[in-house]
């Protein structure tokens, strides 16, 4: 157990050293997160050199052929800009996804992978990878 | 021809002032009855509850006045022998009825038809109101089954209610082309020609103190039903929502009553959130287990609303929707696709229009109309 958690917290410090971190205020929890998914990405690929924001502003407006015809892309329900508010299909307002805008967003472990769980499969019709979540968290941490 | 000098000009006062109020009121509330309770749409509906309560105003009113109100006002007075009103409807057959001051018995018969039916259609409005919407005073006294029976005969005696109407409108204009005296004039002047018919005793005055006394002594055991039946708990129990169920199916949209589908149609709906309507909605298997419990043991099974009585007959093969059923779709025809587009969430919105959603009774009185009210043309921009 202490093992897999230096080993998660050495990763963080790597993937904070190569990714773009400073925009947003540190938070513990979700430092927490990015080093989980760090580990998980790793341990799936040796070669991984640490999260993109760039991969993950791409994911972030991608459009899919894949997934269930309603909901094509992440800007569906999230919009094209991330400090803007979004709304669900069913008409809810959606909190922006940026973290400088809403600063609890990728808090609790619980919630980023149940909404990761379905809106991946929705719009890409598969789980994300643990370096797409990555990316995808980076992205949105920096804006 | 005046009232005050009922000698002179050979005319007596018959129908006293509060007799012709109460008729021509009657006359006009009714018929505004009739009209909003055929035509109006069901958002609107309220004016005519306001309407029925007026017309039950006046008709105590008028029972009273029927025991202390002056001579041709009173019960005793247009009480007849049935073989009297079959003499003079045979009088006017052959074109010659005999005069009367007050009513004739035809007309007797015709003026009780109608007091005893508008009476019976309170009564069973006010059991519909009560049983069926759970609105008005009797919202906690009548199940959904007896507001619904009263309905149909509240229905029926509409239509026999136009009809006693149109007959007793003939039977004025006959008589008043046979005896050559305009008796709407008399029921607007109150005053009749003398005839010899006057009755045998000394016509009774009214009394109003009385009358006074014993409205008031009404109005009081009324005050006293309405305290209590504003005493007395919600008619539609309050449930606040289970707080997983809000928490996992209020992200998306609005956390919806569990009165508004079926045990089996929730259970339906929990088993394939991965394909929720078109999205992955997926939760933790214990959690879908807490909601599924929760749902099902709150389902339209287990309320007496109109929404649950309507939408818990659901075809259980069909979709797990509220808005494809058809009682929604009957409920909702009137409403232009353009105001369920300008609502965020569309007709799955349910709160948006009805502000008692969240009780799960959908009163009529509880709807929001200002989307029908302030309605524009989409603005060009708007799409894009
Ligand atoms: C069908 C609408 C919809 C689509 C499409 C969608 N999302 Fe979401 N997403 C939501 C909703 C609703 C929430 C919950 C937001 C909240 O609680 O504030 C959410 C939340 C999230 C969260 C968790 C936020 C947090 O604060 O923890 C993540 C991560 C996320 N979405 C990722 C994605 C990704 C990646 C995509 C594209 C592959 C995507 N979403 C597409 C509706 C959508
Ligand atoms: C990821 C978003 C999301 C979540 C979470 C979600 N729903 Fe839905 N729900 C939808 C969408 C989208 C629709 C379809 C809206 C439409 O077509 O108008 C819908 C429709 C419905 C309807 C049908 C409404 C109608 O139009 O008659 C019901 C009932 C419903 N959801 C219940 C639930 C329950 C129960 C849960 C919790 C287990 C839940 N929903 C969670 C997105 C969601
Ligand atoms: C655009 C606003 C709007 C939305 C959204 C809406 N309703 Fe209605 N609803 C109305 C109006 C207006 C009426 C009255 C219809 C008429 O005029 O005949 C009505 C009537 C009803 C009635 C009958 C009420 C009565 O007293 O007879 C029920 C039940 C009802 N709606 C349930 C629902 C449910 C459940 C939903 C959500 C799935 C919903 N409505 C969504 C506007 C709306």
């Amino acid at each position: 157990m202490k093992q897999v958690t230096f080993l998660a917290l050495t990763t963080c410090l790597m993937a904070f050293a190569v990714s773009d971190l400073r925009a947003a205020e540190a938070n513990p929890a979700r430092d927490a997160i990015m080093a989980g998914l760090g580990a998980e990405a790793k341990a799936s690929d040796p070669a991984f050199a640490g999260f993109s924001p760039q991969r993950g502003q791409a994911l972030y407006g991608a459009k899919s052929t894949v997934g269930k015809p309603d909901t094509p892309s992440c800007t569906t329900c999230h919009t094209a800009d991330p400090t803007q508010m979004g709304q669900t299909r069913a008409g809810k307002e959606i909190d922006a996804m940026a973290v400088s805008k809403t600063p609890n967003r990728f808090t609790d472990p619980e919630k980023v992978a149940k909404w990761f769980g379905r809106n991946c499969n929705s719009v890409l019709g598969r789980p994300c990878t643990a370096a797409e979540k990555g990316d995808f968290l980076t992205y949105l941490i920096g804006r | 021809m005046t009232i005050n000098d009922p000698i002179n000009d050979g005319h007596v006062p018959v129908w006293d002032m509060p007799t012709r109020i109460y008729h021509w009121g009657q006359a006009g509330l009714v018929t505004l009855a009739l009209v909003t309770g055929f035509l109006i749409p069901t958002d609107w509906l309220n004016i005519h509850v306001i309407i029925g309560t007026l017309i039950a105003m006046l008709l105590v009113f008028r029972v009273v006045w029927g025991f202390f109100g002056s001579e041709y006002a009173r019960f005793g007075s247009f009480i007849f022998h049935p073989r009297r009103v079959v003499e003079h409807l045979n009088s006017v057959l052959e074109r010659a009825p005999a005069p009367h001051l007050g009513h004739n018995p035809a007309g007797a018969v015709m003026v009780t038809l109608l007091m005893v039916v508008v009476g019976l259609m309170l009564a069973s409005g006010y059991i519909l109101l009560g049983g069926t919407y759970k609105e008005g005073p009797f919202a906690t006294v009548f199940s959904y089954a007896s507001g619904e029976s009263a309905g149909s005969v509240h229905t029926l005696l509409a239509y026999g209610l136009i009809g006693l109407v149109l007959i007793h409108v003939l039977g004025v204009w006959v008589e008043s082309r046979l005896s050559g005296e305009n008796l709407i004039r008399a029921m607007v002047s109150g005053v009749k020609r003398q005839t010899a018919a006057a009755p045998a005793w000394p016509p009774r005055s009214a009394r109003p103190l009385t009358t006074g006394f014993v409205l008031t002594g009404i109005g009081y055991l009324i005050a006293v039903g309405l305290v209590w039946s504003l005493r007395q708990p919600p008619a539609v129990p309050r449930l606040a929502p289970d707080p997983i169920y809000k928490a996992e199916c209020g992200g998306c949209h609005w956390v919806y009553h569990p009165s508004l589908l079926p045990a089996a149609t929730w259970r339906r709906l929990m088993t394939g959130l991965d394909d929720h309507f078109g999205e992955d909605a997926s939760l933790a298997p214990e959690r879908a287990a807490a909601i599924t419990a929760w749902l099902t043991s709150h389902g339209a099974e287990t309320w007496d609303t109109l929404p649950a009585h309507r939408l818990g007959t659901l075809d259980p093969a069909g979709p797990p929707r509220i808005t494809t059923a058809p009682f929604w779709k009957r409920q909702h025809s009137h409403i232009p696709p353009a105001i369920f587009k300008s609502i965020k969430g569309g007709p799955g919105a349910c709160d948006a229009c009805h502000t008692d959603a969240d009780s799960g009774r959908f009163s009529f009185r509880r709807i929001d109309r200002q989307h029908r009210l302030l309605l524009q043309p989409p603005s060009p921009k708007a799409t894009p």
